[in-house]
């Protein structure tokens, strides 16, 4: 990836997340969530806002994903902080939730990013399952127990979780 | 060097344009093989890749529109462009598979008799030209029943769906030719559907579907531009008002020329197919295109009436015996630079034959494939297609676009393809054929 600012974002995300930054970004990818998913957010929390968020994570990007998210979610900026938790929502549920009052943009707002970007959330494939009103999987599938946590996003379920 | 998708995925390297400079200095091989699988090249990404299946796109249309032999198989002492039967049209028309009653196919070699309406009609010669399988078009409605498309003479475009030797086999030797039959195959709990994989390593052509659209000839329209031939065109009867409009069998004789064709190619690299979609250079303008640049003449476009509205349906009832208001269509997806450049090419390699009138599209295939081609991802089982949305003017006419689950996506609709057994996932999965709801029930008891 040749942008330093998108790979660091999508990092970012990944130790925000939980989630590998190849599943969040794919090396073949035609759908290009995460250049919007990065438009959106310098969008919504200001340039100056979010240049101070990428400024911190390459501060403290050897570290372990704990620590970078512990770095970020407790920063001592507010809009640092409150951005973060914004960018966790944006790829979980592929909507902005406006952190803050930025421009037009006032605290509280919440925009679905586009068509593609609900569909490929990450809340969903969490919860083993599929958007309302999108599913890929054949019929009859609700009869069946959907595939593990693991095959949806890498990530062993905790004991006594459902698999 | 060849390498596999999976790992391609994996490798994330970036983009050279050392491909695309020797595309440029090769000229495209005419050649009557049809490729197994995609070859793909490092380094890769999302363009190269679609690069390297457009290219199996144009080498596979080019195999499939060689001159075929008696048997069907390419006369590779005939150049591509020589007149009569080609390669895929010897192959099996879905009404020859799916019978009334789920009675068997006849043998792959053996001539299937054409509708009752169609017997002792037209022209015996015509048909002998058209081979082991008459040219009988019966389908005119596209899909989800979005309405018919109408030429700018008036007629109704005609759809024909046929299927390669494997796949034919697949289905006859495993008995889905009839409700009955799926039934007994998917009653055993390891089998499911999975047609078979083209491979690079077996050197095996895989399950190909052709589905192709025909123009009747006719007002100005000219034949030596076409790739023409002489078909039954079969119009089904209805005497139920509540269905549609009430008209007579009928079955004739027509020249007909082609305006669209998906090539449908199940391959090791791509279980959910790779969807190749060709359609001929003069069938519609771009939504894009300045109307001040609309010059025509087009096939599915009126460039003289410009503001009427465009690619809507005809209105309801349709009836296809009778002439109709001409369709007015554009594409709304354009195609890219990069298609542009590639049909440049291949058009330019087939000049002199009527197959440099032809264009292709674009090229949809998995971005992340099964590892095993015969079971389908159990998280991702429409892998990822690229690109996301891909419509035939005249194929997928009135559901161009881009939202999902909405608009035209080869790999995403025809996801949703049953079997006659909808009792679990396994037993419903069709493997991306609708071809399979068409088997009857013999009418046996279960």
């Amino acid at each position: 990836m040749s942008d330093p600012n998108l790979q660091n974002f999508i990092n970012l995300s990944a130790a925000l997340t939980g989630l590998a930054a190849d599943l969040l970004a794919p090396a073949l990818d035609p759908i290009k969530l995460p250049p919007l998913f990065l438009a959106t957010a310098q969008q919504g929390m200001g340039t100056a806002a979010f240049s101070n968020l990428l400024t911190l994570y390459a501060s403290v990007k050897d570290q372990t994903p704990a620590q970078i998210a512990s770095a970020v979610l407790g920063s001592s900026d507010a809009q640092i902080a409150q951005g973060a938790r914004s960018i966790m929502k944006l790829w979980l549920l592929g909507s902005w939730y406006q952190p803050y009052d930025q421009g037009n943009a006032h605290k509280g707002n919440v925009r679905v990013v586009s068509d593609q970007a609900y569909k490929e959330s990450w809340a969903w494939k969490i919860a083993q399952s599929h958007p309302m009103g999108y599913s890929q999987y054949h019929f009859g599938y609700w009869n069946e127990q959907p595939p593990t946590l693991k095959q949806f996003t890498g990530v062993d379920a905790k004991e006594g979780q459902q698999p | 060097m060849k390498i596999t998708l999976k790992r391609l995925a994996c490798l994330g390297a970036s983009f050279t344009s050392a491909l695309a400079m020797a595309d440029a200095a090769t000229p495209p091989v005419l050649s009557p093989a049809i490729p197994f699988d995609v070859t793909a090249n490092s380094p890769t990404t999302l363009d190269s890749l679609q690069h390297d299946f457009d290219m199996l796109s144009w080498q596979t249309f080019v195999a499939l529109n060689w001159p075929a032999n008696a048997d069907g198989s390419a006369n590779t002492s005939a150049k591509i462009g020589a007149p009569g039967q080609t390669v895929w049209e010897s192959w099996k028309e879905s009404y020859a598979i799916f019978l009334p009653r789920g009675q068997k196919p006849l043998a792959w070699v053996q001539h299937t008799p054409p509708p009752a309406a169609c017997q002792g009609k037209g022209n015996l010669p015509v048909l002998q030209q058209m081979g082991k399988v008459a040219g009988v078009l019966d389908e005119f409605i596209q899909p989800f029943k979005t309405g018919p498309l109408v030429d700018q003479n008036g007629t109704y475009t005609r759809n024909a769906i046929m299927v390669n030797q494997p796949m034919f086999d697949d289905i006859v030797n495993k008995g889905l030719y009839s409700k009955e039959g799926q039934q007994a195959f998917l009653s055993k709990a390891d089998n499911r559907i999975a047609f078979s994989c083209g491979s690079q390593e077996h050197k095996e052509v895989g399950a190909i579907m052709v589905k192709s659209a025909w123009k009747v000839l006719g007002g100005n329209d000219n034949p030596q531009e076409f790739h023409a031939v002489d078909a039954l065109v079969y119009t089904p009867g209805n005497t139920d008002p509540n269905t549609g409009a009430v008209i007579p069998e009928s079955c004739s004789a027509q020249k007909v020329g082609l305006v669209g064709l998906h090539i449908v190619h199940k391959t090791k690299e791509a279980p959910q197919w790779v969807w190749s979609s060709f359609e001929h250079v003069r069938n519609v303008p771009e939504e894009t295109t300045p109307m001040n640049e609309r010059k025509g003449p087009y096939l599915f476009y009126d460039a003289q009436a410009s503001n009427r509205p465009v690619n809507e349906p005809p209105e309801q009832p349709w009836d296809p015996s009778k002439k109709a208001t001409p369709s007015q269509i554009v594409r709304e997806i354009p195609l890219t630079a990069a298609t542009h450049q590639l049909n440049a090419q291949w058009q330019g390699a087939l000049q002199g034959t009527v197959w440099a009138n032809y264009q292709l599209i674009s090229t949809q295939w998995p971005t992340a494939p099964a590892d095993d081609c015969k079971v389908p991802s159990p998280t991702n089982p429409l892998g990822t297609p690229a690109p996301n949305f891909l419509a035939n003017a005249t194929l997928e006419t009135y559901n161009q676009g881009i939202t999902p689950q909405a608009s035209s996506s080869c790999m995403e609709c025809h996801n949703n393809a049953t079997t006659r057994v909808t009792q679990s996932p396994r037993t419903s999965f069709a493997d991306f054929t609708f071809l399979l709801e068409r088997a009857q029930s013999t009418g046996a008891k279960e």
